[in-house]
């Protein structure tokens, strides 16, 4: 063993420690297209699954393998499709923090707490039967602050863009056991059907504790005992993506059927 | 050749990392629950604890004594993060399944144990054989864990059925408790009794 000073002890420590943030960052950037491929194809599979299981759309259940399901690219501000964006490689993290491409989501309005957000979105656009068939839901993907994590999920809205069909729940790093109970079915199961606007219009679908009105009851979720804001957080995120911040324009020409 | 598997069957038998020297209990106690998730920790741990130890042991004459903890946790954690976007690329619904486990492989007593205790004084050849044997040790507890608890609490192995349900028409009715942590716990418990009682060694 070499001597000890400290211009030795510093130079060693240091070169050690270089070596292996290049070796950290080597190691992820010759697998990012790996990674990146099995999201994609984990989002696509979110996506037929959140509409595989809903009820109300049973009838696409059997068929779903014959149903259309286009990805769009869409402009959050309008809800119009933006034409010539190939959905694969729309990167909605990079096209936030992107100074033309991104805005700051006013704090006052920051339900989900990204601080940025893209201007556009990619939306799948499910039709029953080939592409003129008629609109059986919307895949919109959210995403937003739970307690430790950035949570990412996708909702499914109905042809009437007023009712949630299913949600699933992504990417997250909650607790396990605890917060990640929020991916769990049961809980999951208990957003299909909810309302999303109230006669209003103000987005009225919410995560809580207490028991609600009768009259709200169509747009309140119970929050899970032990995982408060892992579960008011994807609530939380639910109501800013649904409402005018996120795909409330969009919703609005789903309504009108005014998609191309 | 000899003296190499010995060295490898004392690490796996009478210094078993787990049951012997009460080391990496933590995971042991939560990916034992399926064959399939134990058998692929400890091969993420033998990855990590044969490199932690060939490195580490590689640079035992530069490591400078003042930060040599640091280092070691350094290098470790580089080849756990290395290790688990390999799983994450290559097996990402098990990598699901494991999920904080692996990296938590950084904490796992046994790997910043061997490095402290053995890689920082004896030569690469023999570190590395020091680390595969407390690596298999590790895997070996961890898998017949995780088959006592996958068979006798689901009636699979490794997803097969074996033991046909009831609930199927079988004769099978499936110990809930070896579904929970705690079974992990009774079966570890009762390893460390087995290996104390017929190799009388000290614990």
């Amino acid at each position: 063993m070499g001597e000890d000073t400290t211009g030795r002890t510093l130079g060693v420590s240091l070169v050690i420690c270089l070596a292996c943030s290049v070796a950290v960052s080597t190691s992820t950037a010759l697998l990012r297209p790996i990674r990146l491929e099995h999201e994609r194809s984990a989002q696509r599979e979110r996506v037929r699954q959140v509409l595989a299981r809903q009820p109300g759309i049973g009838g696409l259940v059997g068929d779903l393998d014959a149903a259309t399901l286009d990805e769009w690219v869409i402009d959050l501000a309008t809800g119009a499709r933006v034409p010539g964006l190939d959905p694969a490689t729309f990167d909605p993290t990079a096209a936030a923090n992107d100074p033309e491409q991104g805005r700051v989501v006013p704090p006052a309005t920051d339900l989900a707490r990204i601080q940025r957000q893209a201007r556009r979105a990619v939306v799948t656009v499910a039709r029953r039967g080939g592409p003129a068939g008629p609109v059986v839901a919307v895949v919109l993907p959210v995403y937003g602050r739970g307690y430790a994590s950035l949570i990412h999920g996708a909702v499914a809205v109905g042809p009437d863009a007023n009712t949630i069909l299913g949600l699933t729940i992504g990417q997250h790093g909650e607790t396990p056991g605890i917060g990640s109970e929020i991916e769990g079915e049961e809980w999951r199961a208990l957003w299909s059907g909810k309302r999303i606007r109230d006669e209003r219009g103000e987005v009225g679908v919410i995560v809580s504790f207490d028991a609600p009105a009768p009259d709200r009851a169509a747009f309140h979720v119970d929050a899970i005992t032990g995982a408060t804001r892992s579960s008011v957080g994807v609530g939380n995120m639910v109501r800013f993506w649904l409402g005018d911040g996120g795909f409330g324009p969009f919703l609005a020409r789903v309504k009108r059927g005014d998609l191309e | 050749m000899r003296s190499f598997l010995r060295k490898l069957s004392h690490s796996i038998v009478d210094d078993n990392p787990v049951a012997v020297q009460l080391l990496g209990i933590c995971s042991a106690l939560a990916v034992t629950k399926t064959v399939a998730t134990a058998l692929v920790m400890s091969a993420a741990l033998t990855a990590v604890l044969v490199a932690s130890n060939g490195i580490i042991s590689a640079l035992r004459r530069v490591i400078p004594h003042s930060t040599r903890l640091v280092l070691q946790i350094t290098i470790i954690a580089t080849l756990v993060i290395v290790t688990d976007q390999i799983i994450a690329a290559f097996a990402p619904a098990m990598s699901r399944q494991l999920s904080v486990f692996v990296s938590l492989i950084i904490t796992n007593c046994i790997v910043l144990g061997r490095a402290e205790a053995f890689a920082m004084s004896h030569g690469v050849g023999e570190s590395l054989v020091d680390g595969l044997g407390n690596a298999l040790g590790y895997g070996l507890l961890l898998t017949t864990v995780g088959a006592v608890r996958e068979l006798l609490g689901a009636g699979a192995l490794l997803g097969q059925r074996v033991l046909p349900l009831v609930q199927d028409g079988g004769w099978f009715e499936p110990l809930a408790i070896l579904h929970l942590p705690p079974a992990g716990f009774f079966l570890i418990a009762g390893f460390v009794w087995l290996l104390q009682r017929t190799r009388r060694v000290a614990p």
